[in-house]
């Protein structure tokens, strides 16, 4: 037990950093793939040939292993937080996409219907009804993504982008047990807190959508 | 190229290894996990509220990433094989026996009475009813789960379980890109011939019920 209170109470600092650091990254990651992954989702609806391409690509790329996807990037771009912030990128574009395509698609036609039958134009209809009907398939697509990306994120650590994987990078290469728990634990809570919260956003606009 | 093709040529042993390694990994891992899988959903087929509970702590376990699972279970079971083998299996666990549930589970309440009806055993019932129509839920489960445990063990190099991962550490360790091309071939190959083998498998077994 005095490992711990010891790292805590001499790696106060640094733990703080590596915390940021690993948030700071995925949450830079999600945010960007939901701004490519949304809109690429809606246009692969609205054309046929795109959404053949676009998914064919996707799913190819959603059962590559993660690690492979950080690898490849390193003869490219070297080391460092650029080359993992565009693998965690790629990373979560897949599941964003796949689900809002879904959610678009799930839309009831006689919604579609009533839409245009009160004199609803295309925009508004889209705003009107097609989104918030998508709404919770899109959150789903980013809680998913979210667990990736922070899973990811860990493993970024060995390209050199920082983070909580550089404590059980350590704890491995220095076979300390307390940094495998403490680095373990801390990103196995950081995934289960954010899924969580992102699940409860989720329901929230499933329960709209019940009114 | 020149290295490329040197280290080729000298090296190709090495690579053999570590994909022989790792299909063992694999392997050992698929046979564990779906056996283990079988029993769970076999015993969880009367019980549906202890199946969504335990589907709900598998769904938990399956959140947290591989990199944690693999540094927190290190001073339980140590550096090597049986680390990965475990973390796999447990992964595994809520892709299969969830699968496996819905297929046990899922069939349609006449089939089950008109068995019971015709005085079937329920060990009959699970043989000759509910076995032969899960069959495409099992199967699709089994591909998804060996598709993420080809994924997921690449990781395991870091505990020192070999296989592909540890050429891709290497590589990565190194800057050495030959040994990144080689590692990421090798795993991409892997995966979609796995999965084309398996996706054929699936077909043939729909055909084949579409048939009977």
């Amino acid at each position: 037990m005095d490992v711990y209170v010891d790292y805590f109470t001499t790696k106060w600092d640094q733990y703080l950093l590596y915390l940021w650091q690993h948030v700071y990254i995925s949450f830079l990651a999600l945010l960007i793939a939901s701004a490519i992954g949304i809109p690429l989702g809606i246009l692969c609806l609205r054309n046929r040939t795109i959404n053949g391409f676009i998914n064919t690509f996707f799913s190819a790329l959603k059962i590559l292993p993660s690690l492979v996807i950080l690898v490849i990037l390193i003869p490219i771009m070297g080391i460092g937080v650029k080359p993992a912030l565009v693998a965690l990128i790629v990373l979560a574009i897949p599941p964003i996409l796949i689900q809002t395509t879904l959610g678009f698609n799930k839309v009831p036609d006689f919604m579609m219907e009533v839409a245009a039958g009160l004199g609803m134009d295309e925009k508004m209809t889209f705003r009107r009804v097609q989104v918030p009907f998508a709404m919770p398939y899109i959150m789903g697509g980013i809680k998913m993504a979210a667990a990736e990306v922070i899973a990811s994120a860990a493993l970024a650590a060995y390209i050199g982008s920082g983070g909580l994987g550089v404590i059980i990078y350590n704890g491995i290469s220095l076979m300390k047990t307390e940094y495998l728990v403490i680095g373990g634990l801390s990103v196995a809570a950081l995934t289960l807190i954010c899924v969580t919260l992102l699940g409860r956003i989720e329901k929230k606009f499933l329960a709209k959508e019940a009114i | 190229m020149d290295r490329f093709i040197d280290y080729t040529v000298n090296h190709y042993d090495k690579l053999i290894d570590a994909v022989l390694q790792h299909l063992a990994i694999v392997g050992l891992t698929l046979l564990i996990s779906i056996a283990l899988a079988m029993i769970t959903a076999i015993v969880l087929i009367d019980h549906q509220k202890t199946a969504d509970w335990i589907m709900r702590s598998w769904s938990m376990v399956y959140a947290i990433p591989s990199l944690a699972l693999f540094a927190l279970l290190l001073p339980l079971t140590g550096l090597g094989i049986r680390t990965a083998v475990v973390v796999l299996v447990l992964y595994n666990q809520y892709i299969l026996v969830r699968a496996f549930v819905e297929g046990l589970c899922r069939i349609d309440p006449g089939v089950l009475e008109a068995a019971n009806g015709m005085g079937m055993t329920k060990g009959q019932i699970l043989k000759k009813i509910r076995f032969p129509l899960a069959v495409d839920a099992m199967a699709a489960g089994i591909r998804i789960a060996i598709i993420s445990t080809i994924g997921i063990a690449t990781i395991a190099a870091t505990i020192g379980a070999g296989g592909l991962g540890r050429i891709l550490f290497d590589g990565m360790r190194t800057q050495n890109s030959v040994k990144i091309i080689w590692g990421t071939v090798l795993s991409v190959l892997m995966v979609l011939l796995a999965n084309a083998i398996l996706k054929a498998i699936e077909n043939r077994i729909r055909k084949r019920h579409a048939a009977a």
